[in-house]
């Protein structure tokens, strides 16, 4: 099958999640979804990710909980994190910059943002 | 087993014990549920239904309807990453944060401990990994399941070439007295373990377990539909120390089932901690 | 009685919002999900910003199960919170409580806050509220964008008609919101909506720069709604477009021919085009592909089916009924099977045992009888071949498909394992048969009641037992 990278989308809404990994897929990356932090915390461990794409406003688990469940994991302390909200505000962007994440892209996005900030991080393959 | 006989079973077993048999699984329980009838000298299932559900004996046979549906397919060492994420993580941050109380043992709780080998592969860790490192340290290992059956065979000790086939030979060798094709396992490793009889989805009973610092409960959940989850895993959350850890099978999720605890990632695991 | 009650409820409310305790915290939230009172249901409220995760669970567990109007009033304010955690909380909430939220979420619709307005309008689509639908309509107009474009989506989820010509006239207004527009029309579907995707996409299909996004969630759509006429005038694009678009055109159409019941149509599809769409990441387009390749009765056809089971179970779904009614399909399954291009995996092994089993008397197939049997010789021997790396599961269909493909063979093949040393080969061979019905069964799990190994006459016997048993109910 594919033989390039691994992208996790993480967003409550099936529409984002869809947009996300049809414009990831038809650059050539490999993607798997999830609903919420949680969701995706329970699939990382299952494959090899190369990056994660998530939304901040999830139920069950949010973003930011998300991220630093991540930055407190050796396994995950350098997997490179775009959040990817609706949220514009300054205090949201300065909170993500602290916890090291790569990128943060405002909603709406378009097919060529995201697929432009991914590949900024990661090509297709290596 | 018509198809009404057996909706009718997979509601009593329901009542009785949370456990659901779904459509697909109606060969597996009109089996096991064979011997039952040909064993009381009954004539069909219909008889054993009216017995277990109205009969005058039903409290003796209720015991023995659990054993023959419990699958019990175990052995030791099967969780590997969740043995070394207990003895290489969990442990030492449990003990660090109760620096001055070393007469409190290390309480863990094996449910759903069928024939015993994970509660007995914990105490092994014990005296092998953690004993050298923190000689003070006591623990005690509670194993918990709803056959009879099993629990007999956990406190016997003795095993085959079964469920020794994944142990690492250094114990095997160290905890083990070889009888021809029979283990039995030292006295040593059986005194840090007591096993019980307990339903997980009894409330009163469950609510008797308390101040767990690490349970295992791998691979029954898979037995419950959501609302029973539900109900088993907030009792597992209440019988926990803050600070505890919580393990579940592998392929299985609290997504849904509790917002409790917070998720943590290990190699190849994940553990559940009580804040 | 009641007084006493009552009592309770105080005391668990007082000790829910003051106790230090966390754990009397979290019990006390947990006694009281059957209080439908508003006092009770403001403190569980409160409780959704307690410091303990534990309690805010509880918490949101107990409100859930109350479940009314007055839980979604008094948690409403939560989406506007400071914190988070909070915001998120009152949102899954208010998702749970479905129709009984929507009166209090409805006037937040129009909350000073863009945030919050999205927040609502996404939770109001997630419901599927009806009666939003006037309210959404008029925020097609909002000046956030983030706001239009949830509120396209909620359209689509709520599924009302009246938005249709509305969300046509969105469409263009603004580049972000026509992949989600179009989403939305083949939701909602209709004539009206099946006539603009189609104008749109026949449009888009001749412009070079058209963003794929948007063709992608046209196509889709069209693959939702669409007809005929539709599948008519759709076809003759499949040239015009490639890889992902391709494939996810093919399965627009397949689609569209099952629902017009002309399935038969699509057999006039490219066998490469559907070859390559059976390679795609998505199970439902792998699905379609299926589907059209099962109107070509080929050999090579059936080779690339059959290399495509074992992946998902809902692809199997549509592969092993259509697999089992192809001509000359088991002589594939065996060369297959011999090149090593296919994995003896259970659902192959099953398939095989279906297969024989059909063959009724006289009406064998010509490739059953062709150089004397020969195809049933090379059946044994590649399931015997398969055993030593199958799993307990797939041995025990092997062994099922070995003694329908040839008892005698089975019988011998299985003493030779059973002649191992290792006491629990024996009883895994026992175990493996149990559940078999062949006549040659209780003879050979007979033999090892005189085992010298004492758990393995044990089961023999039981088994033996069981049998007899299951054979006497049945009989009944």
């Amino acid at each position: 099958m594919l033989m390039g990278k691994t992208v996790l989308v993480v967003d409550d809404s099936p529409t984002v999640r869809k947009f996300v990994s049809v414009s990831l897929e038809m650059q050539g990356f490999s993607v798997t979804s999830a609903c919420d932090g949680m969701d995706a915390l329970e699939k990382l461990p299952r494959k090899r990710y190369d990056l994660v794409i998530t939304d901040l406003n999830m139920p069950n688990m949010d973003g930011f909980a998300l991220i630093r469940s991540l930055r407190e994991n050796a396994d995950f302390k350098e997997l490179p994190v775009i959040i990817l909200t609706s949220l514009s505000d300054q205090a949201n962007k300065e909170e993500g910059t602290k916890l090291g994440i790569t990128s943060y892209v405002v909603k709406p996005f378009s097919l060529e943002k995201i697929q432009y900030e991914v590949s900024k991080y990661i090509s297709w393959a290596d | 087993m018509s198809d009404d006989m057996f909706r009718q079973f997979r509601d009593l077993i329901y009542q009785q014990t949370g456990i659901y048999f779904l459509d697909n699984k109606k060969y597996l329980l009109e089996g096991r549920l064979a011997k039952r009838v040909q064993v009381l000298n009954l004539v069909d299932f219909d008889s054993y239904y009216q017995l277990v559900k109205f009969g005058t004996r039903r409290l003796e046979e209720l015991p023995h309807l659990y054993n023959a549906i419990t699958i019990n397919e175990t052995f030791f060492f099967r969780n590997e990453p969740q043995f070394e994420a207990f003895e290489r993580t969990l442990v030492p941050q449990i003990l660090a944060s109760r620096r001055n109380e070393t007469q409190r043992p290390l309480r863990v709780w094996s449910a759903a401990s069928s024939s015993g080998e994970e509660a007995y592969t914990l105490a092994m860790i014990y005296f092998e990994r953690l004993k050298p490192l923190y000689p003070w340290l006591n623990i005690e290992i509670v194993g918990t399941d709803i056959s009879h059956g099993v629990l007999e065979i956990a406190r016997q000790g003795v095993y085959r070439e079964y469920s020794v086939r994944n142990m690492p030979k250094e114990y095997l060798d160290k905890y083990f007295q070889r009888d021809g094709v029979r283990y039995h396992l030292d006295s040593r490793v059986r005194s840090v373990v007591r096993f019980d009889h307990l339903n997980l989805f009894d409330r009163p009973r469950m609510r008797l377990m308390s101040r767990f610092d690490v349970v295992f409960c791998a691979n029954v959940l898979i037995y419950f539909d959501t609302k029973s989850k539900i109900q088993v895993v907030s009792d597992l959350y209440d019988a926990m120390n803050p600070g505890g850890f919580l393990f579940i099978g592998y392929a299985e999720s609290l997504h849904g089932i509790s917002s409790a605890f917070k998720l943590i990632n290990f190699p190849k695991t994940v553990a559940y901690k009580k804040e | 009685m009641r007084e006493k009650a009552m009592e309770e409820i105080k005391q668990y409310i007082a000790t829910l919002l003051s106790s230090d305790d966390p754990a009397s915290r979290r019990r006390a939230a947990e006694e009281l999900s059957e209080s439908t009172g508003f006092a009770p249901i403001a403190a569980l409220a409160a409780a959704l910003r307690d410091e303990n995760q534990g309690v805010r669970d509880a918490a949101t567990r107990s409100l859930s199960s109350i479940g009314t109007k007055n839980v979604a009033r008094a948690v409403v304010e939560y989406l506007a919170d400071d914190n988070i955690t909070t915001r998120n909380l009152a949102a899954s909430l208010l998702m749970h409580l479905k129709d009984e939220s929507t009166e209090a979420l409805l006037p937040y619709m129009y909350d000073r806050d863009h945030n919050v307005r999205k927040f609502v309008v996404d939770i109001v689509g997630m419901n599927g509220t009806r009666e939003a639908a006037p309210h959404l309509v008029k925020l097609l107009q909002d000046p956030d964008e983030n706001v239009v474009i949830s509120t396209v989506e909620a359209l689509g989820n709520v599924g009302s008609a009246e938005a249709v010509a509305a969300l046509a006239k969105t469409f263009d207004r603004h580049p972000y919101l026509r992949a989600t527009a179009a989403e939305a029309l083949g939701k909602i579907g209709g004539t009206a909506a099946n006539d603009f995707l189609l104008s749109t996409f026949q449009r888009m299909v001749k412009d070079p720069a058209s963003d794929p996004l948007v063709l992608y969630t046209v196509i889709e759509a069209l693959g939702v709604v669409g007809g005929k006429a539709t599948y008519d005038a759709l076809v003759q694009s499949l040239v015009s477009v490639r890889g992902k678009l391709r494939r996810v055109l093919i399965n627009a159409l397949v689609k569209m021919g099952e629902r017009c019941g002309q399935l038969e149509g699509c057999a006039t599809l490219r066998k490469e085009d559907l070859l390559d769409a059976m390679q795609d990441e998505d199970v439902e387009i792998q699905m379609s592909a299926a589907k059209g390749l099962g109107l070509h009765q080929d050999d090579e056809t059936t080779g690339a089916l059959l290399r495509a089971v074992s992946r998902t179970e809902a692809l199997d779904g549509i592969l092993l009924p259509l697999l089992e009614h192809r001509p000359r399909v088991m002589s594939v399954i065996v060369e297959e099977l011999e090149a090593r291009r296919i994995n003896p995996t259970k659902e192959i092994l099953s398939l095989m045992s279906r297969l024989i089993s059909k063959i009724q008397y006289p009406d064998i197939p010509a490739e059953f009888t062709k150089n004397n049997g020969r195809l049933l010789h090379r059946a044994v021997k590649v399931v015997k071949e398969s055993w030593s790396e199958a799993t307990a599961e797939t041995r025990g269909v092997a062994v099922d498909t070995l003694f329908r493909l040839d008892g005698d063979q089975a019988v011998e093949f299985l003493g030779a394992i059973a002649r191992e040393s290792d006491p629990w080969i024996r009883t895994h061979v026992i175990e493996l048969l149990t559940p078999l019905d062949d006549p040659r069964i209780p003879g050979f799990i007979g033999q090892f009641l005189n085992d010298e190994d004492e758990m393995v006459r044990e089961l023999a016997a039981s088994t033996l037992e069981l049998r007899s048993a299951r054979a006497g109910l049945e009989a009944q």
